[in-house]
């Protein structure tokens, strides 16, 4: 780790929360006489995964029990100001999910500052188990869960993707029945070494949450919300991502993504379509470090795509919540020579859910998953487990 | 050495061969692939579809009684806080369940306007000011109610 990018970045960060206690003290409805909220939640899944007939002694596929656990403490200072923080714990031990002030101006300009969840796509608003209806995440955001996942190195952008910096955000309203969200931000961003081919998900959450480069990442998202006749809530959303990920700042990535979903009384429609190009380093030998060889021109791509969707529909019925799910990833580049993917491979997942509202705050979740792999032979995965909120 | 052209339109593929000792999984067969799926797909569909029609409507649905459960049985409160519920059921699951709502321990009328304040701020979260002063009125009312001690079904 470099001192001088630790030094920027501690900077960048002190910079941004000063700037957010000075917007927070000139606000005109910060009343030392206020009382201060504070609202304590949780959410807890335990999940199951059997693979019937799958070998899986090599470990790239974590089948078995697993747990995630979220504790979270908002506190509201104000209609201005709150803070949140969250932790987390799951497969790789207690994480700091979030750490972050909020502090609104106008409903037009609000700042974010600390450890938060940058506004990319609309998953990520409902990643916490108690949230969604399946056991597991859309494969474009999958975090541990899919199948082959070391194989893969997981999804496009696994959620919740949590960073460290400023984001400033706000929604203009017009009239009840539309509002616009637009949100931007710079932060750390995901990490590589400087021979990195893909994000390495470890180091970004290792180091003390310390950034690994001195250019942060930014990025945005800008979505609409609207009410269609019948009351039906239409929202759909365009977000984007761009940085470096190694040491060096020579290896740039772009993420992009947009997303529509509506909702019915009967069911709710979503679907998200994600793409990631980030470089790779070639080194001085590639025909050594890559399996494919060359081009017809004699030069090798310095890059990789990673791309994924899913569509799914989701219907209540009583205490159940019946969901449908359809999802797929692609990813295109050459590969290290260990690497089992070849140079254009594809997963399909096909999902039926049930989840079971047993009582106020607990569901039972249970799923069948079929997946279709272009380098693996199909897996069948179900799932079953229980996820509550408190 | 294979060529890698992969993203060379109109070239052939570079067939997803495996190396090292990697064999072709027999079980590869795309037109068993496609029917598993297709079959798998009509099953779930049909299952959503016979569910749908035969169960009432979500929370969201028009009417009203729309989205009522017993352990939020707000078609009992009086009819300027009923109307205030239905925003509640209809505009505070779209990122969470209903349930995250109604198990949050707030119990003031101010704390619930920090509280929605700071959700309609989410992004998308489709909840107008005229929305959230609904849902203020309504979580207030239900969080006086079970002050006065007269708690709704719990399940």
């Amino acid at each position: 780790m470099n001192d001088n990018r630790v030094r920027i970045s501690s900077i960048g960060a002190l910079v941004a929360l000063a700037i957010g206690v000075l917007v927070a003290v000139a606000s005109p409805s910060q009343s030392a006489a206020q009382e201060v909220h504070r609202n304590f939640v949780g959410s807890i899944q335990l999940d199951y995964l059997y693979l019937p007939g799958e070998d899986n002694r090599d470990g790239n596929t974590l089948d078995g029990a697993t747990v995630e656990l979220s504790l979270k403490l908002a506190v509201d200072f104000s209609e201005r100001v709150s803070s949140n923080v969250k932790v987390c714990f799951s497969c790789h031990g207690f994480e700091l999910g979030m750490a972050y002030f909020d502090i609104r101006v106008a409903d037009q300009l609000n700042f974010r500052v600390g450890r938060f969840i940058p506004a990319f796509g609309e998953f990520p608003l409902r990643h916490d188990p108690a949230n969604h209806r399946t056991s597991d995440k859309p494969l474009p955001y999958d975090m541990g869960r899919m199948v082959h996942l070391r194989e893969w190195n997981m999804s496009v952008l696994p959620a919740p993707w949590v960073d460290s910096g400023v984001e400033i955000n706000g929604t203009q309203y017009f009239g009840d029945s539309t509002q616009l969200d637009y949100a931007a931000y710079a932060v750390a961003g995901p990490s590589g070494r400087d021979d990195a081919v893909d994000f390495d998900y470890i180091e970004h959450r290792s180091l003390y949450y310390v950034d690994n480069n001195s250019q942060p990442t930014v990025g945005g998202r800008l979505a609409m919300t609207t009410w269609l006749p019948g009351e039906l809530p239409l929202s759909v959303g365009m977000s984007g991502m761009y940085g470096t990920l190694d040491p060096s700042n020579r290896l740039d990535f772009l993420i992009a993504g947009v997303d529509a979903n509506i909702r019915t009384p009967y069911v709710t429609v979503r679907g998200e379509y994600i793409w990631r190009r980030n470089e790779m380093f070639l080194g001085d030998d590639p025909t050594r470090r890559f399996r494919y060889g060359p081009k017809p021109d004699g030069t090798y791509d310095n890059f990789q795509t990673k791309e994924g969707f899913y569509v799914e529909a989701e219907a209540p019925v009583r205490e159940f919540d019946f969901v449908l799910r359809w999802d797929g990833m692609r990813r295109r580049g050459n590969v290290l020579r260990a690497s089992q993917l070849s140079d254009d491979s594809r997963v399909w997942r096909y999902t039926g859910a049930l989840a079971y509202r047993v009582s106020r705050s607990l569901r039972l979740k249970g799923s069948y998953e079929y997946y279709d792999f272009s380098d693996f032979g199909a897996v069948h995965a179900i799932h079953t487990g229980i996820a509550g909120a408190f | 050495m294979k060529r890698y052209n992969s993203f060379t339109i109109g070239s052939p593929k570079v067939p997803a061969v495996t190396e090292y000792g990697r064999t072709p999984n027999p079980a590869l067969c795309s037109a068993c692939r496609l029917r598993w799926s297709l079959i798998l797909t009509a099953l779930g569909a049909l299952a959503m579809v016979v569910g749908v029609a035969c169960g009432p409507p979500g929370p969201g649905a028009r009417g009203p009684t729309r989205g009522v459960r017993n352990d939020f049985a707000y078609h009992t409160y009086p009819a300027e806080v009923r109307s205030d519920c239905e925003v509640v059921v209809k505009r505070c699951n779209k990122c969470h369940t209903l349930d995250r709502v109604l198990v949050a321990r707030v119990e003031t009328r101010d704390h619930w306007r920090l509280y929605v304040e700071r959700m309609r701020r989410m992004s998308g979260s489709g909840i107008s000011r005229t929305d959230a002063d609904a849902a203020v009125n309504c979580l207030a009312y239900r969080s006086e109610l079970a002050t006065d001690s007269q708690p709704e079904a719990q399940e």
